[in-house]
């Protein structure tokens, strides 16, 4: 187990750093001057001294590999760089007091995919061609076809402003995250409602199923404990991946309903051409994804019997 | 009479209408008494034990009665059924290797079904049971069996795990779908004379499938051949044996004969 584990880290290490060079080269391959944006960003007249001396202190005079190697050093130390719009502001430390606000959108949201996808789709596919099938197949496709920046806009006029009953923006309680939740999760419930209904058809007809039924197990526990949690196991990788999905695919949400949440921070660097914070945004949402893939095969291969002997 | 099937007809319902799968099925199954069933592949032996557990879903149109101590399956509410279902008329399914869920041990699963059908809630009592049912299936060093999961045992292990499981829940019909084909024949002649011993324990009733003659031959007391869904033929085992009157019957011999020599040849090696 241990090994297993250990190995796996390991195989993650290049992939990290061919992370860490695209993230690099995205940056440097802008085809605006780093220097000049910096200047103009702190409205000083970018003259060729100024350009000159900005190059200088910003290092990018180097030749190319020796500035990766410079900044990769670098972001080992957690240091990426500061701010080109103040200079008093540490990309780190910005980071950090964004993220929790994406975090908690991110786990309520996730929550509610689980809860709602998981009973509509094991009920839709236990009661194949019923009502409740239908009704969830229609909202499935509905909510699969709607945009979610647009499902965000119709939620927040229904419910916060014809009804008054919640905040249309800020993130300061509990309150303010149901409406900007609901909207990241909604594609989301709509695609496991479908993964979980097709996966659990796709093992009906398994003979262990049949054999359960023939030793006089209850149908609830046949679905519940037989059926489902083998139609887990396909849905779990796309489980893990969803939950990175669900923390990088908040830029649209944080803006419309004004989360101070990492999205929101980075949309504003890419308006601003604050490259530092951009390139750590792209390398750590970068990282998320292998480190996230890498936990669900862990617990994926844990949970599968025939997987867990050979960690 | 424990068993009485009476003119059963299966047919699945297809977009061309009904489409007849097993028709007039009639046989009774008496205390203490082994009902062979032989046939071909296809020829809708499982369909009928189906059909008897109660167990063919909404697909299926099923005509005629299925009586268990004089009360029909077929027209049971699903409460009723269960009571039934897995204690009373406990089944060995075909294709061991796929019968058990792949994620729980054989511990989990084997707890599970006794834990619905017994009154008795404490683990180890039940475990208990498990075990001694195993100690008659020649199933050694059970607890090691029992942490096991199923992709770490054999078909012939998980097989006699479901004949194992039978005892345990001591019913009146045992139905044993094909329980040998999943295994080698020494290991065959070992579980034919485990289901015979069971037989001998308990006077459990069976019925016992199989399109293996020399098998059938050794355990049950009367035989019907069943062909494309049919009955063609039934009476006392030695009968139909030595004397076949039909021709799928006599098909189904001339083909086996020479396997039943081997077969024979090899029990005797066995025994001494
Ligand atoms: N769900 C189903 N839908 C349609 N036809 C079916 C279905 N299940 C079984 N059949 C058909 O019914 C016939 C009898 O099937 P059955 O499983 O009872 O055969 P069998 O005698 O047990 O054969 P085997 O020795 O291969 O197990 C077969 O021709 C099969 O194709
Ligand atoms: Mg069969």
């Amino acid at each position: 187990m241990r090994n297993y584990v250990l190995k796996r880290l390991l195989f993650t290490l290049p992939m990290m750093l061919a992370i860490s060079f695209i993230a690099f080269v995205i940056i440097s391959f802008i085809p605006s001057d780093p220097a000049e944006v910096a200047l103009r960003v702190n409205e000083i007249i970018p003259t060729h001294e100024a350009v000159a001396s900005m190059r200088e202190s910003l290092g990018l005079n180097d030749p190319f590999l020796v500035r990766y190697v410079n900044w990769l050093y670098d972001c080992l130390r957690l240091d990426f760089g500061s701010s080109y719009i103040n200079h008093n502001r540490l990309v780190f430390d910005e980071i950090l007091r964004s993220l929790p606000a994406t975090l908690k959108l991110a786990l309520f949201s996730f929550i509610l995919v689980i809860v709602v996808s998981f009973p509509i789709g094991i009920l839709s596919a236990v009661f194949k061609d019923s009502i409740t099938d239908k009704v969830a197949r229609v909202f499935m496709f509905l909510f699969t076809a709607i945009p979610n920046y647009w499902l965000g806009l119709i939620l927040m006029w229904f419910f916060a402003i014809h009804f008054n009953l919640l905040p249309t923006s800020g993130a300061t309680s509990f309150v303010h995250y149901i409406l900007p939740a609901i909207t990241l999760s909604m594609t989301y419930v709509s695609t496991y409602i479908r993964l979980i209904r097709n996966s659990m058809l796709e093992n009906m007809q398994e003979n262990y199923l049949f054999y359960a039924r023939v030793r006089g197990i209850s149908e609830v526990v046949i679905v519940l404990k037989h059926l489902f949690t083998n139609s887990l196991q396909s849905t779990m990788n796309a489980l893990g991946m969803s939950f990175v999905q669900l923390i990088a695919g908040t830029f649209v949400i944080e803006n419309i309903f004004a989360i101070p949440g990492i999205g929101r921070l980075c949309i504003s660097a890419i308006f601003n051409r604050d490259y530092p914070i951009i390139q750590a945004y792209i390398l750590m949402m970068g990282l998320l994804f292998v480190f996230c893939n890498l936990f669900i095969d862990i617990i994926q291969t844990y949970l599968d019997p025939k997987q867990r002997r050979s960690m | 009479m424990i068993l009485e099937v009476k003119n059963l007809c299966v047919s699945v319902r297809t977009k061309k209408g009904l489409h007849p799968l097993v028709s007039d099925v009639t046989f009774n199954l008496e205390k203490n008494h082994c009902l062979g069933i032989l046939g071909e592949s296809g020829s809708g032996k499982s369909l009928t034990c189906k059909a008897v557990m109660g167990l063919l879903d909404a697909n299926f149109h099923l005509e005629g009665e299925v009586l268990f101590h004089g009360k029909n399956i077929l027209t049971m509410f699903e409460k009723e059924k269960s009571l039934i279902r897995g204690k009373e008329i406990c089944m060995v399914i075909q294709n061991p290797m796929t019968a058990f869920n792949p994620l729980f041990s054989m511990e989990n699963q084997l707890l599970e079904t006794l834990q619905t059908h017994l009154h008795v809630k404490n683990k180890k009592e039940l475990l208990r049971l498990i075990l001694e049912a195993f100690e008659k299936m020649n199933l050694h060093e059970g607890e090691a069996i029992l942490k096991k999961y199923p992709h770490q045992l054999s078909g012939g292990m998980l097989q006699r795990m479901m004949i194992a499981l039978c005892i345990a829940l001591n019913p009146s019909v045992i139905i044993a779908d094909e329980p040998t084909t999943a295994i080698d024949v020494v290991n065959q002649v070992e579980v034919i004379r485990e289901l015979k011993k069971v037989r001998e324990l308990y006077q459990t009733s069976m019925l016992f499938i199989s399109h293996d003659l020399s098998i059938l031959s050794q355990i049950s007391d009367t035989m019907m051949v069943m062909h494309q869904g049919k009955i063609v033929e039934s009476g006392r085992a030695q009968e139909i044996i030595f004397s076949p009157k039909e021709a799928p019957t006599k098909e189904l011999i001339s083909t086996r004969l020479k396997l039943i020599e081997a077969f024979q040849r090899c029990v005797k090696e066995c025994s001494c």
